[in-house]
């Protein structure tokens, strides 16, 4: 397993778009700062961390792009034959990649968010309210965050892994994540709401304190539900 | 007694009710080069796919190495080169960087590896080179560059000459004959150029409709490959059917007036007199031998016949 991760990671950082994301992705934390300094309401430190979890549910719009490094593209050019082929187990080969995007997510948020509070640190002023309650009640709503994140990751691999085209999961990822709240108030069934992804996004980026055991839980079985159906759906594909 | 590395028994596969594999029992001997030979959809592309753990069978058992449980195939596979269909690899890393990564992935050798399965396969000065800018000889060379880097006991090759030109088909054949000599691999291969083939191959399995046809050792083809037999008749088609009827195993086919009987375990004369005693007139009779491809047409013919 950690040899397939080492692979992972050997072929990742020799891809010049994860190069573009590791640069452009904190580039644009700096100038979410810079804006928040320029702008009439002079930001502050503690406006930084308020502000922080309202960006909360950009990363989950950049999720396929990460799926697409580590699975999305060994479909796309059919090198997974190369693998299974070799003797490597399915069930490895898809948790290898499922692990990757994993750290291959965090560590994109840990740059961009350590870019967007280093920033902030080095150049607003402290403001008022900054304290370690405050840093205390971000940095949940980000961890809590990253939880969704992984389950909406586990969701992007299953449709990777379910549809024979790239663009078709893609699609059908933002589909699911971002249209499944409409549909389900369209056919009257909004209890099922509650259990949405982007429902607990928007807890997280919300105002009011959110229910982090109910995220935690939500994501943790939409996590093991989507993982459980890759790991059947590719068991059983015949690979070209 | 002979061991065996490649053993199927019953094996079925079938795509949305048609049979690409049917009740297929093939046995490859250590050492041999075994050669598929079948029309496109005989099924040896799927059949080569399933013992690599590509395809899953619908039905039947696979033994490799003498391993037929899931985990033992497994193992059994990392002793196994593939190069099934065109060779995939990452178009933006080199060819150096993409052997490099399933090298780390499958844990296997030193980066001298890597070197020595590209200065192997002649690509040593295109090691540097992106895969997407490769030609389709150069990505034939790296797909068997990665089957023979780990240095594999068996080789599965599904039509690996393809795209090569003369020379790089003489290497390729070189190779192969060297990796057998030499280091005792194993090797089934399937290929459209029989008489490359025939070049290499010590046992031939010939495929159609998914089902074996026929398996013969190399030096049996030959015999009867030697020698077909040729008659020219008034009325072929009811010399055809005389013969058929009176000769259980003949394998004959006809044109115009000239029978071509490729198979019969009677004498010539017996086949003449009774011609003759049934009132066909016999004008012409003549022997040749025949080649692999002529010897792959009449077979395939006749099984169609016999079917």
């Amino acid at each position: 397993m950690l040899k397939l991760i080492q692979a992972e990671f050997y072929k990742i950082f020799r891809r010049l778009t994860f190069f573009v994301l590791l640069v452009s992705l904190p580039l644009l934390a700096v100038a979410l700062v810079l804006i928040a300094i320029r702008g009439r309401n002079a930001g502050t430190l503690t406006g930084a961390f308020l502000v922080a979890p309202q960006l909360l549910s950009y990363p989950a719009a950049l999720l396929p792009l990460i799926t697409e490094f580590t699975l999305g593209e060994e479909l796309r050019e059919r090198t997974m034959k190369n693998t299974i082929e070799y003797g490597i187990g399915r069930g490895t080969y898809f948790v290898s990649k499922l692990i990757s995007t994993l750290l291959l997510g965090i560590l994109f948020v840990v740059l961009v968010y350590g870019t967007y509070f280093a920033t902030a640190a080095l150049s607003m002023p402290l403001g008022k309210g900054i304290g370690t309650e405050l840093v205390h009640a971000t940095c949940s709503r980000i961890a809590a965050a990253s939880a969704v994140y992984a389950a909406a990751s586990a969701l992007s691999l299953f449709l990777l892994t379910g549809l024979n085209r790239n663009v078709s999961a893609i699609f059908a990822y933002y589909g699911l994540f971002y249209f499944t709240e409409p549909l389900l108030k369209a056919f009257k069934l909004s209890n099922g709401v509650n259990y949405l992804l982007s429902t607990q996004v928007s807890a997280l980026t919300g105002e009011d304190p959110p229910q982090f055991g109910f995220i935690l839980a939500v994501s943790a079985v939409t996590f093991a539900v989507f993982c459980i159906g890759s790991l059947i759906v590719l068991q059983k594909k015949d690979l070209a | 007694m002979e061991h065996m590395i490649i053993e199927t028994s019953r094996l079925c596969k079938k795509y949305r009710g048609f049979e690409a594999v049917s009740d297929l029992d093939i046995q490859v001997k250590q050492g041999s080069i075994y050669a598929l030979i079948g029309l496109n959809g005989a099924g040896k592309t799927t059949l080569l796919k399933m013992l690599c753990g590509l395809a899953l069978p619908t039905s039947g058992e696979i033994t490799l190495f003498g391993e037929n449980s899931p985990a033992g195939l497994r193992r059994a596979c990392a002793r196994t080169g593939v190069m099934v269909e065109t060779p995939a690899f990452l178009p933006y890393l080199s060819a150096r960087d993409n052997l490099e990564y399933l090298r780390i992935q499958r844990g296997s050798g030193s980066k001298a590896s890597v070197a020595a399965a590209l200065d192997f396969v002649g690509l040593e000065d295109a090691g540097a080179k992106h895969f997407g800018k490769f030609s389709l000889g150069m990505k034939q060379r790296l797909g068997l560059a990665l089957a023979v880097m780990d240095g594999a006991e068996l080789l599965l090759l599904d039509e690996p000459i393809n795209g090569l030109d003369p020379m790089g088909i003489k290497e390729f054949r070189d190779i192969i004959l060297h990796m057998n000599k030499e280091r005792g691999t194993t090797v089934l291969i399937s290929s459209h150029i029989l008489g490359e083939l025939s070049q290499i191959a010590t046992e031939y399995g010939f495929l159609d409709h998914g089902k074996l046809l026929q398996h013969i050792r190399a030096a049996e083809l030959t015999e009867r490959c030697r020698s077909v037999l040729y008659i020219e008749v008034d009325n072929a088609a009811r010399a055809s059917a005389l013969l058929r009827s009176r000769h259980e195993n003949i394998r004959l086919t006809f044109e115009g007036n000239l029978l071509q009987i490729s198979e019969c375990r009677d004498e010539t004369s017996v086949l003449i007199q009774e011609l003759m005693e049934n009132s066909i007139a016999v004008s012409q009779v003549r022997q040749e031998g025949i080649g692999l491809e002529e010897y792959f047409i009449q077979l395939i013919q006749g099984g169609a016949t016999n079917a």
